[in-house]
């Protein structure tokens, strides 16, 4: 049998879902059903976090941290952490 | 090597272990949402008024007596200051520097966060130290 995922890749917020038995149901990440779309650089131990925790730590690390990447892919662009 | 056919099987747990999770915790204390909602917004009340007389040992005392009755319920106020901070617990409003106190410690609460049964309810928003441009 075929498992179907759903993904919204949103600008602010994402989500995945699964289809089970004809019914969708969002996997929870954290506890929760919407993870912020924002990915983080922990500057000292290396570790990239993301979601919840990533948004959490921006305004400490902005330089290390990327968000409302979506407009930005499918483009020729790089993104440099630091800069 | 990880077969499709496992990571199924953990979504499908993570997806009943968080089912079981919800109906745990609304029957082990018996407490709403909106019952939980007012004891934080009395807690958070009480945060407030006593945060403007700016003494710690006020504060202190007013954690330790929050707690006791928050732990009847299953909440617990996260710790207010003296500890680095943790991106699993906390988030960060705004930063400071202070040369004496350790590099990315708390250096305030500005709301405080809440566990419920061991488990993140809110975060609290804290100011913190950042001493180096990292």
């Amino acid at each position: 049998m075929d498992t179907i995922f759903g993904i919204d890749l949103g600008t602010t917020n994402s989500s995945l879902a699964i289809l089970r038995d004809g019914i969708p149901a969002i996997i929870p990440i954290d506890d929760n059903g919407l993870v912020p779309s924002v990915v983080s650089l922990d500057p000292e131990s290396g570790e990239f976090v993301i979601g919840w925790r990533a948004k959490r730590r921006s305004i400490l690390f902005p330089d290390y941290t990327v968000k409302s990447i979506k407009r930005l892919m499918g483009k020729d662009t790089m993104f440099l952490l630091n800069s | 090597m990880r077969t499709s056919t496992d990571r199924l099987t953990r979504i499908e747990m993570a997806l009943e272990a968080n089912k079981t999770r919800q109906t745990v915790n609304a029957a082990s204390s018996g407490l709403t949402a909106e019952q939980s909602h007012d004891l934080i917004a009395l807690a958070d009340s009480l945060f407030y008024i006593l945060k403007q007389f700016d003494d710690q040992d006020t504060l202190r005392i007013f954690k330790e007596r929050v707690d006791a009755v928050l732990t009847v319920f299953g909440l617990s106020m996260l710790p207010l200051e003296d500890i680095p901070f943790d991106d699993q617990h906390h988030e960060v409003r705004e930063v400071g520097s202070d040369p004496q106190r350790p590099n990315i410690w708390i250096l305030q609460t500005l709301r405080p966060g809440y566990l419920y049964n061991g488990r993140l309810l809110r975060p609290a928003w804290v100011v913190v130290n950042r001493l180096d441009n990292q």
